[in-house]
C-alpha cells in the first residue's frame, strides 16, 4: 500500500515536472531580471524557518487527531486563518487578482465559483464527518466499504487532481521566481 | 443486527427530530445557495446586457455589485448555518448522548 503510494507520488512528480518544463517555451514571457541574491537568500531563510516550524510541530504530533485537528484544541478563528493560508496559493493570490486586473468583471466570476462550493460542503458533509469521528473522505468511505480498493481509488483521484493543479502552480511559481530572483526559467521552476 | 444502544438511539424521538431538522436545514441552505449561484451564472451566460449596464456616470457595471453580493450571500448563509449548528444541533446532540448513556 505504502509502496504503491510512493510509486504514484514519484510518477506524479515526474509528470508535473515534465509539464512545467514543456510549458516554459510558451509561457516564458516574463522578463528575466539581474540575479537578485538578496531575494534568494531571504527566500532560503524563509524556507528554512518554515521547515523548522514544521519539525517543531511534527514533534508535538502523536495521534491522528493531533495530525488532522490539532487534538481538537484550535479555535474557530485559528482554523479560519489556516484555511485562509491554504487559499493564498499562486492560483488565488496571483491568478485571480491578475484576472480581475486584466479582465475586470470576467475575472471576478472565477473567484465566485470556488467560493460557492465551500458552504455546500459545510451544509452537506462537514457535520457527518465530525459525527463519525473521521477526518478525511477516504476514512469515511473505507469505514463503509472494503478498505483497500476504496483507499486506492481515493488516493488515485487526489493524485490525478493534484498533478494538474501542481502543473499550474509550478508554472506560476517558476514565472514569479524568474522575475524576483533573476534566475533562468529552467532553474526557477526547479527551485 | 443492531446493538441495543444503537436501537435505543434510533427509536429516540429526539434523534428523529435532530435528523429531520438538520437534514431539511442543510438541504434548504444548499438549494438557496445553488439558486443564487446558478441564477447569477445563467443570467450572465444568457443575457449579458443586464450585467453590462453602467451604474450612474461611472465606469462600474451592474455585474460588479451583483458579483460581490453573491460573495457576501455565501458568507452570510454560512454564518447563519454555523450559528444554528453550534446552538441547536449541538445542544440536541449532547442531550441525546446523555439520554443513551443513562
Amino acid at each position: 500500500m505504502t509502496k504503491m503510494n510512493k510509486t504514484l507520488i514519484a510518477l506524479d512528480a515526474l509528470l508535473a515536472s515534465g509539464a512545467a518544463l514543456a510549458a516554459g517555451a510558451d509561457l516564458g514571457n516574463t522578463q528575466q531580471q539581474a540575479t537578485n541574491w538578496t531575494a534568494i537568500v531571504m527566500f532560503g531563510i524563509f524556507v528554512l524557518f518554515t521547515l523548522y516550524i514544521t519539525k517543531w510541530a511534527a514533534g508535538k504530533t502523536k495521534t491522528a487527531a493531533d495530525f488532522y485537528t490539532a487534538g481538537g484544541g484550535i479555535t474557530g478563528f485559528q482554523n479560519g486563518l489556516a484555511i485562509a493560508g491554504d487559499y493564498m496559493s499562486a492560483a488565488s493570490f496571483l491568478g485571480i487578482s491578475g484576472l480581475v486586473f486584466v479582465n475586470g468583471f470576467d475575472g471576478l466570476i472565477f473567484s465566485i465559483g470556488w467560493l460557492v462550493g465551500w458552504p455546500i460542503i459545510t451544509f452537506l458533509l462537514a457535520e457527518r464527518l465530525r459525527n463519525l469521528g473521521k477526518f478525511t473522505f477516504a476514512d469515511v468511505a473505507s469505514y463503509r466499504f472494503s478498505q483497500t480498493p476504496v483507499r486506492i481509488f481515493a488516493a488515485t483521484g487526489s493524485l490525478v487532481v493534484v498533478a494538474f493543479y501542481m502543473i499550474a502552480q509550478m508554472v506560476g511559481a517558476g514565472q514569479l521566481i524568474k522575475v524576483l530572483f533573476g534566475l533562468d526559467y529552467t532553474c526557477s521552476w526547479a527551485s | 443486527m443492531l446493538d441495543p444502544t444503537t436501537a435505543k438511539l434510533l427509536a429516540d424521538p429526539k434523534y428523529q427530530e435532530l435528523v429531520s431538522v438538520r437534514n431539511s436545514y442543510s438541504w434548504i441552505c444548499t438549494v438557496l445557495m445553488l439558486i443564487v449561484y446558478f441564477g447569477f451564472i445563467l443570467t450572465l451566460a444568457f443575457d449579458k446586457a443586464i450585467f453590462a449596464q453602467k451604474i450612474g456616470d461611472g465606469v462600474m457595471s451592474l455585474g460588479i455589485p451583483v458579483g460581490l453580493g453573491v460573495i457576501l450571500f455565501t458568507i452570510a448563509i454560512t454564518a447563519i448555518y454555523v450559528r444554528k449548528a453550534n446552538s441547536d444541533f449541538d445542544a440536541l446532540k449532547d442531550a441525546l448522548v446523555k439520554d443513551v448513556q443513562k
